[in-house]
């Protein structure tokens, strides 16, 4: 980021490369809207070329990029309350023969009793984790599919860390109860 | 452990879980981990929704359609951006060169404030004249030579007709009456002052700097008190040099140097042309009765000289558009509001006297009587006066005003009080009146002018 600030181009585009994926991930589980996380993704990215002027070395750039992120998505959030958030399940781009974005990663070695099992429950679980609080989720969403700190967490949202960690514990109490309906069904599973 | 280390193990379990602990506290907990039940039940619980997760949130890759174009707008508005100089003084030179307006405005600011501040310095005026300043100290035995760094004068100067820059010569049948000549160059400084004219026009040369004046065929004349008291440089025009030389001759005709008995002006630097040596031999007419006050002397008071750097002190362009409209008539005003006053000149005329300086004393005294006719001239400082007339050869004047002693001394016991200076040297008066017509004086003086008479010697 540094040497973006001072002018070199190329610099940019490697944290682009970098943190492109990541962050998408971030938006996308965030707003729940696969067209309006990419406009999002954008805005991001924008906002980093605007305020890379006033970027000092305060906190780890990933911070300070998640803390952007986070910050359009809860306005993005707040805008598109109303609006019927974009299934997992709907397949990519609108096309109807197009797989849902679920069965992007599939186990190749599982049965098909254990991939309809790990379908049902992957439904499950992402309509628990959409179904949590916005201040739970995006902590849950950070620890988990960002794999940040609690600390950067806190620095992140703007709460002490132990809040970050109680809304952590809330969050995973009700995925686990989430959870128990399927818990039978994939030990039985081959 | 006791319950409360229990507890606070118990709420590291979420640090455990994502592997927030290093490696010793986390070795801590793997043996808390044996002890609490509740720990590892919920641990085990942890590691389910986390398994879950991992399979109900897979990474996703942004759309390929899209990702190029957002990555090629991202990468044009980086390239867009330009790093911001560092220093907050980079920054504004930048903005101030990046626009036009504000560059026209900081030019501006710089030339203006250079001559603002030139301007309350007081550079941009012409200096002051310098023998007006030396003058105006009273400092004997300093008369400074003119220095030759002094300014050019504007050009209207040298464009001025002969007249105008001599205000000293007078009417114009004076100036064709008297030739044309070239102006002496011998001496160390050469002063000229108009009695009429009500000015003086100095014209300073240079022992060694004659030849170089020569070669750049230029001199220098000073208009000084008359006028602006600035330095004006004239071409050395034939009729210029005449009407310097008039002008020269006229005053050492009256007193010698020109500058009316000042001291300053009796060393040997600052000497009057003799009278011999003045080329303008033409017989001048007396001295016209003039309606204005023409001692130019008195403009040498400290008053005057105040009143001259008063005068300076006015901007540059109306100075120079009195310059060029009328350098006579700026003198004539000049002097209409600082004529001497008819004690000094008595004073300085009774010191000539006494000095022997017998042309300046006549001079004076003539100035005075034309000047101030109804001044009281005590009969001894009259004495004085018949004693220069004498001395200058003028035999009858002298004679015309022994006549008048003893009238004037019997008017002015009547109806002027003479100062107790006077009073008491009052019996002295007719000591040169009673040597000089002993007959007359006794006639007119009575006896108190007659008994010291007896006492005291005539002095000529």
């Amino acid at each position: 980021m540094f040497r973006y600030r001072d002018g070199d181009v190329r610099a940019f585009e490697l944290l682009v490369t970098r943190h492109r994926k990541a962050v998408y991930n971030f938006i996308v589980r965030f707003v729940r809207d696969p067209a309006q996380a990419e406009d999002v993704l954008q805005e991001t990215f924008l906002r980093i070329v605007k305020s890379a002027d006033a970027y000092e070395k305060q906190a780890k750039f990933t911070t300070w990029m998640y803390t952007i992120a986070r910050n359009l998505c809860v306005d993005a959030s707040r805008r598109g309350k109303h609006r019927k958030a974009a299934s997992l399940d709907a397949p990519v781009n609108g096309e109807a023969d197009a797989p849902a974005l679920i069965e992007r990663v599939a186990d190749a070695g599982a049965t098909v009793d254990r991939q309809a099992i790990g379908r049902q429950m992957a439904e499950r679980m992402q309509q628990a984790i959409a179904e949590l609080p916005d201040e739970q989720r995006e902590i849950f969403l950070l620890r988990e599919v960002n794999d940040l700190q609690f600390n950067e967490i806190a620095e992140i949202v703007g709460c002490p860390e132990n809040t970050v960690k109680s809304r952590m514990r809330y969050a995973l109490e009700k995925l686990r109860e989430a959870l128990e309906e399927y818990r039978d069904l994939a030990q039985a599973a081959p | 452990m006791t319950h409360v280390e229990q507890q606070s193990a118990c709420e590291r379990l979420l640090d455990f879980a994502y592997g927030e602990l290093d490696e010793a506290e986390a070795q801590k907990f793997r043996a808390h981990l044996e002890e609490c039940g509740k720990c590892r039940a919920e641990l085990a619980s942890i590691e389910r929704v986390r398994g879950a997760v991992k399979v109900a949130l897979p990474a996703l890759e942004p759309p390929a359609s899209t990702s190029g174009a957002l990555h090629a707008q991202l990468l044009h508005a980086a390239a867009q951006r330009r790093p911001a100089p560092r220093g907050k003084l980079l920054v504004f030179a930048r903005k101030v060169m990046q626009h036009p307006a504000y560059a026209a405005a900081a030019m501006f600011l710089l030339v203006g404030g250079a001559v603002g501040i030139e301007w309350s310095r007081g550079r941009l005026l012409m200096p002051e004249h310098q023998l007006a300043q030396s003058v105006e100290s009273a400092q004997p035995a300093e008369a400074k030579p003119a220095t030759p760094e002094v300014p050019t004068p504007p050009k209207e100067a040298e464009n001025r007709p002969t007249a105008a820059s001599d205000p000293l010569v007078g009417s114009a049948p004076m100036q064709a009456a008297v030739p044309a000549a070239e102006p002496p160059v011998g001496g160390t400084a050469q002063s000229a002052r108009g009695t009429e004219g009500g000015g003086y026009l100095e014209k300073a040369t240079r022992k060694g700097d004659v030849a170089e004046s020569d070669k750049k065929s230029s001199t220098r004349y000073y208009l000084g008190a008359q006028g602006n008291g600035l330095p004006m440089e004239v071409k050395p025009t034939p009729a210029r040099h005449a009407a310097a030389h008039r002008a020269s001759a006229r005053y050492d005709r009256g007193g010698g140097d020109g500058l009316g008995g000042l001291p300053s002006m009796d060393d040997g630097r600052a000497q009057s042309a003799p009278f011999a040596t003045a080329p303008a031999a033409a017989p001048a007419p007396p001295p016209a009765p003039s309606t204005r006050p023409s001692s130019v002397d008195g403009l040498m008071d400290s008053s005057e000289g105040k009143a001259e750097k008063t005068q300076l002190a006015q901007p540059r362009e109306r100075r120079e558009a009195k310059d060029a409209n009328s350098a006579v008539a700026v003198p004539r005003a000049a002097v209409a509001t600082k004529s001497p006053t008819p004690d000094s000149l008595r004073k300085r005329a009774v010191e000539a006297a006494n000095a022997n300086r017998c042309d300046e004393a006549v001079r004076l005294f003539d100035e005075l009587e034309r000047d101030h006719p109804r001044y009281h001239i005590s009969a001894r400082d009259r004495a004085g006066y018949v004693r220069c007339l004498r001395q200058s050869g003028r035999e009858q004047q002298a004679l015309d005003e022994l006549n008048s002693i003893a009238p004037t001394t019997d008017h002015a016991a009547k109806n002027h009080a003479p100062p107790p200076a006077q009073r008491s040297a009052a019996p002295a008066e007719p000591q040169a009146a009673s040597e000089a017509e002993p007959a007359q004086s006794k006639k007119k003086s009575g006896k108190k002018a007659a008994e010291p008479a007896k006492t005291s010697a005539p002095s000529y």
